[in-house]
């Protein structure tokens, strides 16, 4: 079992890797946001 | 079913159940049979996550609560992403520290045993009604399409899965997980083609999403706060944050998922993959079920979507209320096409005003076709009240059998039984893995060789499979499968989240303040749902159950370590 942490892919930090997750959460809230307010 | 259908369903599934338990030759020791000799890389990490996750009320239910309720559901998923980050950065670092198979021995490291072993009981409680759940929900659609005896099918599906998972444990799940997860997505790609391909030729993709619009299925997301409301933003992203901390972080049939990762850092990876993927894979299995709100605008869908229950009325003394609803369904589903039909030639001659009166008068239309279908479920009740009234897990899986060409009906049904499979594997994986290491070596028999603790995990998936299926024989439906396995995750995941966020964040409080605030919580949490299960969304129970635990803790702790003491 390897414990130590490394960089992940393409990526300089962790924290970037995380930045990408809640951006997409947020691009996909307001998406799903004109989806509803286009047939509101 | 034709033979091309029964191939492809045997087929596949032969294949799966083969390739587990050919992979499974290596696992001859305790930490290879329940750790996956810690080998994987992030993509089967992340697929097994999903796999896991993806039962097959997912493919049934999920299409089927789009149809009736539209897409708002994907709401409950809004807080995963955010939970797997917290996972990332604060459970798997730890777990991995301590080289733990199970989530509750980093308990007894932290706190005590009794703290360990509550949580451990826990988990095994809610997890091996759901096991009982995630064979009975398939087995009965299943059997109902197939026309086979449910107790053939809850064996069929529960046999499969102790085959690879009792010889090959960890190893063998994950492994077989990649596939079924690739038959999954594969098969919900295909049906997203299909149904849109099934749709009248004048009808394009673009007029399919305006009809679902207009008739209020495209209900994404509601910022409305109400505590009541199951669906809305706020449940989703708080509730459904607390719900997907707790099951991904705490509950072992996840755990023992990303804990195979041959490092930290594939085990992160592997659940942030599931971070990014979640949210439109269920967006993707809601729009399945939209689709074919759309292709039953254009096409009569029958009254009642259970044969079952219409034959039963054809034999009952309720045979000609039955055909007058018939009829009634039968005029307004005329009047209704015709009136989509109008709507869309509106909708492309810009004429704005005249396409409104026609959508009022088509949404009138589906308040009328709602009330019919209503009506229907009160007669199917009435001819014979044991007839299962909730038809909407039978949608999809009807319009399948009826409207898929041939091969394909036998790849959906593939579907169905892989994500069945996969998630029970899981969960039978885990909760032999709990047994053994959590209650069997740390009480019972704490000196035995690896030989010995691998014999006993064998018999432990095995005996968990049993009960299982019988579960499963003793289950009856409640009124939407997949609302039910997450109502009772919600019973249980607040008290067991609160446990582990005061063992990572709460560094004072010790064990006695967490077991007896624990148990309280637990109480109060299942007082709370026999008393006001109406008046509180399920998701909220997961909220409720973790705050009250930290909040009892903190109250307990002076208390109790201070007679500790003494």
């Amino acid at each position: 079992m390897d414990t130590n942490d490394q960089q992940p892919p393409s990526f300089s930090s962790w924290k970037g890797l995380y930045a990408l997750v809640l951006g997409t959460l947020a691009v996909l809230i307001l998406l799903f946001y004109w989806l509803t307010q286009t047939y509101a | 079913m034709s033979t091309l259908d029964w191939v492809v369903l045997f087929g596949t599934l032969a294949f799966i159940v083969t390739y587990g338990v050919y992979r499974a030759r290596g696992s001859k020791d305790i930490d290879g049979y329940l750790r996956g000799g810690n080998s994987f890389k992030w993509w089967t990490v992340g697929l097994s996550v999903m796999a896991t996750q993806a039962s097959a009320i997912t493919f049934l239910s999920t299409p089927g609560q789009a149809f009736e309720d539209g897409m708002r559901f994907v709401q409950t998923y809004l807080g995963l992403p955010l939970a797997m980050i917290v996972i990332s950065v604060t459970f798997i670092p730890i777990y991995y520290r301590l080289k733990v198979y199970t989530a509750y021995e980093f308990l007894e490291n932290r706190f005590d045993l009794k703290t360990r072993l509550f949580a451990a009981f826990l988990f095994l409680v809610q997890r091996g009604l759901a096991a009982g759940i995630t064979i009975f929900a398939p087995s009965i659609v299943l059997s109902t399409i197939l026309g086979w005896r449910l107790s053939v099918t809850n064996f069929l599906i529960g046999m499969l899965v102790i085959i690879y998972t009792v010889s090959g444990g960890t190893k063998a799940v994950s492994q077989t997980q990649k596939q079924q997860m690739a038959v999954m997505l594969g098969g919900m790609i295909v049906a997203v083609f299909v149904i849109i391909q099934l749709l009248p030729e004048h009808v394009s993709f673009g007029d399919a999403i305006d009809v679902a619009g207009h008739m209020g299925k495209l209900n994404v997301i509601n910022f409305d706060f109400n505590l009541s409301d199951r669906y809305n933003f706020w449940s989703g992203i708080t509730g459904g944050f607390f719900l997907a901390l707790s099951y991904f972080g705490t509950d072992q049939s996840q755990v023992q998922r990303y804990l195979v990762g041959r490092s930290i850092t594939q085990s992160r990876l592997g659940l942030i993959m599931n971070g990014l993927l979640k949210v439109p894979m269920q967006f993707l299995i809601l729009m399945v079920g939209v689709l074919v709100f759309v292709f039953y605008q254009f096409y009569q869908p029958p009254l009642f979507f259970i044969e079952k229950g219409q034959e039963s009325v054809a034999n009952s003394e309720y045979t000609e209320d039955w055909q007058q609803l018939n009829q009634q369904y039968e005029d307004v589903f005329e009047k209704k096409r015709e009136s989509i039909q109008t709507f869309l030639q509106q909708l492309d001659e810009e004429d704005q005003q005249a396409a409104e009166t026609t959508k009022q008068r088509i949404r009138a239309l589906q308040e009328e076709t709602t009330n019919l279908k209503l009506q229907a479920r009160e007669v199917v009740a009435k001819a014979n009240p044991e007839n299962e009234t909730e038809d909407t897990d039978y949608v999809f899986i009807t319009f399948v059998m009826r409207y898929f060409p041939q091969g394909l009906v036998g790849l959906l049904l593939a579907v169905i039984f892989s994500a069945a499979m996969s998630s029970t594997a899981s969960e039978l994986n885990a909760l032999g893995t709990t047994t053994t290491i959590d209650f069997y070596r740390r009480k019972v028999r704490p000196e035995a060789s690896d030989e010995h603790y691998l014999l006993m995990s064998r018999l432990f998936t095995l005996g968990w499979g049993i009960i299982a299926i019988i579960f499963a024989s003793l289950a009856s439906l409640a009124d939407n499968l997949i609302e039910f396995v997450n109502i009772v995750g919600s019973l249980f995941y607040g008290t067991i989240l609160g446990i582990f966020l005061i063992a990572f964040y709460i560094r004072y409080i010790q064990g006695n303040a967490v077991f007896w605030a624990a148990v309280i919580a637990e109480s109060s949490i299942l007082t709370l749902f026999i008393f006001y299960r109406d008046q509180i969304g399920f998701l909220w129970y997961n909220v409720i159950g973790c705050a009250l635990m930290i909040f009892l803790a903190i109250l307990l702790h002076p208390l109790l370590s201070k007679s500790a003491n003494k």
